[in-house]
């Protein structure tokens, strides 16, 4: 199966599940949260390891928020815990806005291994745990926009070249009445700085999950499709070129980098590989770097809790060690 | 001050009512104090003064299961616990419209810990009602007492 690397970032799926007969977390005083852990926490205990986010230390939790591997919500909640399986790539959330928040990543576009890494471990919690499920509306969540599957499929894709054609309002209109959200990630819908973009379903009832993911499945081969095509109308200008060797040369030798600087350029240094401009990096490299930019990942990667003052300055040794 | 009934008038009633003791005060503007059936003059003072304050201020429909509102779902965008969306069905049906097109589940569900046996009290219910069905009354009679015996287990 091609997994699209060359446009697709990641795939990930989310389920939103509650405990039958129990309070939603919104609802829910801390005596009850802290009781609801400690019974989840038992009832899993054969199966997973449940890790209170109260034990772990703050950069970590941080940079779990940075690589949004969790929510910003989840560790401003007490009570709150994760599961994290990592030979299946699931990390689940407990006490974020469903008593459960399962969610499966995948690197490329694979919503094939991320739905069954998913549904195993969908199975495991339901083998001890009653879900509250409700014959005509389905898994019934806190929010009524995640009812029925509690289903969330989401794909990370990188479009420089539709952003730089002034292409994206056409190819998005084209899709914008099949029921897919489409969001600019590291800057709310505007021109996204590094051109990634995120596509999930927003529609979670009345649909099967295999439907679902059909949909978005057909949606992100639309769009690499034509990511692609954009990509060979680029071949011709210079200029482009010009600012993806530019944007390594940068990376090569500066000396302070910001985040925001770090994100353009190696968005760009990712369409100069696919594009062949540049063939000493591998892709899967400048994915990686994209993810470890934010100051408490690099701390983490660094283990070095260096000041706020001397962010850009390690940044740009980061990104120097790794190109 | 607004009317304590419709909310948008001024109110310049003021109603007090005791009733065994049970106090109740409110404030209404002339409009709905007139539909209320309480008149600012007391024109008619044989009239029974007595209001069904529950048509006044209807109460709001809680959640039976978690004492949640449909105005704390307007607030927050979330409802209380899994009982709500027995609670509010109407109100829920229409929401999904609005916001889902549709509002009614199609994915055949995780086997949950649902399907854990049936319980022998069960088994011995449904066992019980064949043999009635079937005119079997003493053999009923052999289960009923089966049944009673684990009931009575149970309540100690």
């Amino acid at each position: 199966m091609d997994k699209f690397e060359d446009v697709v970032l990641t795939t990930r799926i989310r389920f939103a599940r509650n405990i039958k007969g129990k309070k939603f977390t919104n609802n829910m005083s801390s005596h009850e949260k802290e009781d609801l852990l400690l019974q989840i926490k038992d009832k899993l205990k054969n199966d997973y390891n449940v890790l209170r986010l109260s034990d772990i230390d703050d950069v970590t939790k941080k940079s779990l928020v940075e690589i949004h591997t969790i929510s910003k919500e989840l560790i401003n909640e007490n009570d709150s815990a994760i599961i994290h399986d990592e030979k299946n790539n699931i990390v689940i959330m407990i006490n974020e806005e469903d008593h459960f928040r399962i969610q499966a990543f995948a690197n490329g576009f694979d919503t094939e291994e991320t739905y069954r890494n998913i549904k195993e471990a969908d199975k495991i919690i339901s083998k001890n745990i009653e879900y509250a499920i409700n014959k005509d509306y389905g898994y019934i969540t806190a929010c009524p926009t995640c009812i029925g599957t509690g289903m969330r499929v989401s794909v990370m894709l990188h479009l420089p070249s539709l952003e730089k054609i002034h292409a994206l309002d056409r190819v998005f209109s084209n899709i914008s009445n099949l029921g897919i959200a489409i969001r600019g990630m590291y800057g709310e819908n505007s021109n996204s700085e590094c051109a990634i973009y995120q596509i999930s379903n927003q529609k979670t009832i009345g649909m099967t999950e295999k439907d679902i993911i059909k949909k978005v499945n057909e949606v992100t081969s639309y769009l690499v499709k034509q990511e692609r095509k954009a990509r060979e109308m680029l071949e011709t200008r210079i200029e482009v070129k010009d600012d993806i060797l530019r944007s390594y040369g940068i990376l090569k030798y500066a000396e302070l980098v910001s985040k925001k600087e770090a994100m353009r350029l190696l968005s760009n240094i990712y369409l100069g590989i696919n594009m062949k401009y540049i063939n000493d990096i591998k892709l899967y490299n400048i994915k990686e770097l994209m993810e470890e930019v934010g100051i408490n990942t690099l701390r983490k990667k660094l283990k070095d809790n260096f000041l706020i003052e001397e962010e850009n300055i390690r940044r740009a040794e980061y990104i120097k060690s790794k190109i | 001050m607004k009317c304590s009934k419709c909310g948008k008038n001024n109110a310049n009633i003021t109603y007090n009512q005791n009733i065994n003791g049970e106090v109740t005060n409110l404030n209404l503007c002339e409009e709905c104090a007139h539909k209320l059936g309480i008149f600012n003059s007391f024109d008619d003072i044989f009239s029974p003064m007595v209001l069904d304050l529950d048509y006044i201020l209807p109460e709001e429909i809680k959640c039976k299961k978690c004492g949640y509102t449909l105005s704390k779902y307007r607030n927050s965008g979330l409802f209380g616990c899994d009982s709500c969306y027995d609670t509010f069905k109407n109100e829920i049906d229409s929401i999904l419209l609005k916001l889902q097109g549709k509002n009614r589940n199609v994915q055949k569900l995780e086997s949950n810990k649902n399907d854990k046996p049936e319980s022998q009290e069960e088994k011995l219910r449904k066992e019980l009602e064949q043999l009635v069905k079937d005119e079997k009354f003493e053999e009923a009679a052999v289960v009923r007492d089966k049944i009673k015996k684990l009931e009575r287990k149970g309540d100690k």
